[in-house]
């Protein structure tokens, strides 16, 4: 029998960048959250000092437009990837556009840190070369402009 | 290509600000579930804290 969680990879790693563009954030949530794991993910966190009920995890991959019989949980609209969305792109965005690049890129090097301890350094090391890369990328700019450089 | 469906569920004992709490890490082996678990909490440091062991976890 093929794993539960395989069908749910398959689908996430099959999404193209335009289908994943067109999702909201709620449905974005529904699709990461594996059936018979909410309870597990609320035991991890701790929000105010309590952990999160399975209920409510799986509120945040309701459709929060869903109105009549089928109401839909008002935590819905409040998960906090629908906050973090509009603290970055109606907060922060219109102010200064290089501060949802520079909170992404953190998130992007925090993500790299578990796969590393999960086996699979890759990302980590991509993200380190990217820097040196970009070093020796100003290195050389200044060496054209006939500026001195750092090293002697 | 990342793909974890062939994890583990581990329930991953820890120590945390003072109060021993379970987390469930899915991971290859026992090790990297610990491993994750260490840098959870390095990142969200707390007096009186560690890791403390794993073990497979039964709830299915």
């Amino acid at each position: 029998m093929k794993n539960p969680h395989q069908a749910l990879i398959d689908e996430i790693n099959g999404l193209t960048n335009e289908q994943l563009a067109t999702k909201d954030i709620w449905d974005v949530i529904r699709l990461v959250t594996p059936r018979g794991y909410a309870d597990r993910i609320g035991s991890n966190l701790n929000i105010g000092g309590k952990s999160v009920s399975g209920n409510t995890i799986r509120s945040w991959g309701n459709d929060p437009n869903v109105s009549g019989e089928i109401s839909a949980d008002p935590w819905g609209r409040n998960s906090p990837a629908d906050i973090l969305e509009r603290y970055l792109f109606s907060g922060l965005y219109p102010i200064l556009p290089e501060g949802p690049a520079l909170i992404l890129k953190w998130f992007q090097l925090r993500l790299a840190q578990y796969e590393a301890a999960q086996g699979r350094p890759e990302m980590l090391n991509a993200l380190e070369n990217n820097d040196k890369a970009r070093a020796l990328i100003e290195e050389a700019a200044k060496l054209l402009r006939g500026n001195p450089t750092d090293g002697t | 290509m990342r793909n974890s469906a062939n994890y583990i569920d581990w329930d991953v004992e820890v120590r945390y600000g003072g109060k021993t709490i379970v987390w469930f890490i899915r991971a290859e082996d026992k090790q990297k579930a610990l491993a994750v678990a260490a840098l959870r909490l390095k990142h969200r440091p707390k007096p009186d804290s560690k890791v403390v062991g794993a073990r497979e976890s039964q709830k299915k």
